[in-house]
């Protein structure tokens, strides 16, 4: 049964099936400039879909996107669909899925927020982990349920960072289970960072160390003296991101560094006064080294030879070996 | 402690993904034996020295909790299992004895769990017990966290198997090592196990960094040695904590408020997190300084998953290859053991077989 609805009386961002669309028109969607173009040509033609309640109240299934653009445009009503009042939740929601196919899986986040939005609705667990999670391409284990449910509670500005950096699901529950403080903190800095995911990650990894380690708090940290140095750098975002990733490496490092510094020492000296290049593991697990000198002719040998004799090599290379 | 939700009897080896692991410490199911259960210990690799143990994979999950356990993020399929087949894992285990009867077998039950915790629900320690008391050229390691001992206590035992014991500080069980035996409850078992005339093994592994972990360490080792007579010692292994790198994830979501994962750490060649081996060398040198004090030349003291200037560091020697940490193996039991009846040890073969 088609019917014109006015706007007024439709339950948008807290309708039943809202999963998170985007509700700001034309928003981050690129493809909304050409529905726009659309919209003012030919009016907004498809019908809406909604679904009657039993309290008479209409909840919005699909067009969002419609929906947004109207609100904008000041439109008071849209032409809408009512779903056959048969349909189980489930049913709908299929069709939400359907309808939203590619926003739904454009991210761990949106897939999160649709799985949720299934347990919300009281939709049976086996229907949902059988079913839904399949279609969203999550495996069909009831951990997934839990998971979907902790991601969905992250803060909105965090979802949606992680939704335009296409983290995964196994990033998002890891994220999930640290300080919403210190993600917010370090978001905060985001015009001054090259946060790709692996680098955010990665950030966040060392930073929540830290603060574990030190008993800090994430203000704490970024207020450090050579955190903010660092942060007030002049270097590019990127060189200031690896700058602040080594940093805290360095921090979490100590005796490796420290180690691996002595030897760096001993090697720049050997390869100034023999042309001796040495190369081993910084790791410091392999007690080896590897050792390489330059050779353009086979007169060269014999007094390459004569390098390796000399006292100052054996010295230098058993300081080393003994420190790997 | 009687921690399952459920106990059942099932005729598939498989079930449905449905839970995660730690709900499936809950549920024990006993299960029939599909496909081989025995293999070589999983640690094996190139670049650290094993000792190429093999395992019988008889029960998969514990009741457990260790903050450390590389279970967490290696199983998730919802229950903990007992292979309730013992005829049919012995059958495994004496055609796998028959076809290299050269070969000393040294085979655990531990690869996928604890060997005694489940011990009052399956009795499957006690079978296994006396099925390897009819066997030659074969031990049988049991390891546990527990003091589920009073079941194998009176088992014909031939001296066929070895009890053995993860052993760490009282500081490091009750912080890390979640519903396992206290120390003190580990010292009994080890007395009373000691007493019905098992051979014995010893664990410390993994070796923690921790406040205190000097006096701990050395605390432990005299306290075993007041019940563990030394000539009833088979072997005792040593290593330090190490785990994948997305392990350390699981563990710091699982056990939020442990600290394990804090301390300097490297990724090493097999892929895995250690100490800085500087740090482990300070562990090891310290704990094997207090074991000199107290064991038996008999006893096969030994390194899991280091690196060969590890044990040359710290013993004076190392085996050239896991073939030859075999070996060696099968040389010092046949001495201290010689009811085991252990074929004459050939080096070539140890080490030309190495690999099977």
């Amino acid at each position: 049964m088609q019917v014109n609805i006015s706007l007024d009386r439709l339950k948008i961002a807290d309708s039943k099936y809202y999963c998170g669309q985007d509700l700001t028109w034309p928003g981050e969607n690129i493809q909304n400039k050409k529905l726009e173009r659309s919209f003012k040509t030919a009016g907004i033609v498809m019908p809406l879909l909604v679904q009657i309640d039993k309290n008479g109240d209409f909840h919005l299934v699909d067009g969002y996107r419609r929906v947004a653009f109207a609100l904008v445009r000041g439109l008071k009503s849209l032409p809408s669909l009512a779903l056959d009042s048969e349909l189980t939740a489930a049913m709908i929601l299929r069709i939400v899925f359907w309808e939203q196919k590619d926003n739904i899986l454009r991210s761990a986040i949106e897939k999160s927020k649709f799985i949720h939005k299934a347990v919300q609705l009281d939709i049976d667990e086996k229907t949902i982990i059988n079913e839904l999670l399949p279609i969203v391409e999550l495996r069909d284990h009831k951990e997934n349920l839990k998971i979907c449910k902790t991601i969905s509670s992250l803060p909105a500005s965090i979802q949606s960072f992680c939704s335009l950096k296409k983290f995964s699901l196994k990033q998002c529950t890891w994220l999930s289970s640290l300080s919403l403080d210190l993600i917010q903190n370090l978001l905060s800095h985001q015009h001054l960072l090259n946060l790709s995911a692996s680098n955010f990650m990665e950030l966040l990894e060392l930073m929540s160390d830290e603060l574990r380690a030190n008993n800090l708090t994430p203000v704490e940290l970024l207020l450090e003296s050579e955190v903010s140095a660092i942060l007030r750098n002049s270097q590019s975002s990127n060189d200031r991101t690896e700058t602040l990733k080594h940093y805290f490496k360095e921090k979490r490092q100590p005796t490796l560094n420290r180690i691996n510094r002595e030897i760096e020492k001993i090697s720049e000296e050997l390869s100034r006064t023999t042309g001796m290049k040495l190369r081993w593991d910084t790791s410091l697990e392999k007690k080896e080294i590897e050792v390489s000198l330059r050779c353009s002719s086979v007169d060269d040998l014999p007094t390459l030879l004569q390098t390796f004799q000399k006292n100052e090599v054996k010295e230098s290379i058993g300081s080393i070996l003994d420190r790997l | 402690m009687k921690p399952f939700k459920s106990i059942s009897k099932s005729d598939s080896d498989v079930t449905p993904n449905k839970k995660n692991y730690r709900e499936g410490k809950r549920h024990l199911e006993f299960i029939p034996k599909r496909g081989e259960k025995m293999d070589t210990c999983a640690t094996i690799g190139n670049e650290y020295i094993c000792c190429n143990v093999k395992v019988l994979k008889s029960v998969s999950n514990c009741p457990y909790d260790c903050s450390y356990c590389f279970l967490q993020n290696y199983l998730n399929d919802g229950k903990t299992s007992v292979v309730d087949d013992i005829d049919g894992m012995m059958e495994e285990v004496k055609e796998k004895l028959a076809s290299q009867p050269w070969r000393f077998f040294r085979i655990g039950t531990w690869e996928l769990g604890d060997s005694l915790a489940l011990e009052d629900e399956s009795g499957q320690a006690r079978a296994l017990i006396e099925r390897f008391a009819e066997l030659d050229n074969v031990v049988l390691e049991l390891k546990t966290k527990s003091a589920n001992v009073d079941n194998i206590l009176t088992a014909d035992h031939q001296g066929k198997t070895v009890v053995s014991w993860s052993m760490n500080t009282e500081d490091m069980i009750n912080k890390e090592e979640h519903l396992t035996a206290s120390l003190d409850q580990r010292i009994k078992a080890i007395e009373k196990v000691a007493e019905a005339g098992y051979p014995l093994g010893f664990h410390f592994d993994p070796m923690i960094l921790h406040n205190g972990w000097k006096d701990g360490y050395s605390q432990l080792v005299s306290r075993i040695f007041e019940v563990a007579p030394a000539q009833q010692i088979a072997w005792i292994s040593i290593g330090s904590l190490r785990f994948n790198p997305e392990m350390k994830r699981k563990m710091q979501m699982n056990f939020p408020r442990s600290k394990l994962t804090l301390n300097e750490m490297v990724l090493g060649p097999d892929g895995k997190m250690r100490y800085i081996k500087a740090e482990r060398l300070k562990m090891y040198q310290l704990l094997y300084d207090e074991l000199q004090r107290h064991i038996s030349p008999f006893t096969t003291l030994y390194f899991c998953m280091e690196r060969w200037d590890v044990w040359k560091s710290i013993f004076g020697y190392s085996p050239d290859s896991i073939g030859h940490l075999d070996y060696l193996f099968a040389v010092l039991m046949k001495k201290q053991f010689p009811n085991l009846k252990i074929s004459e040890p050939d080096l070539n073969l140890y080490k030309k077989h190495q690999d099977s």
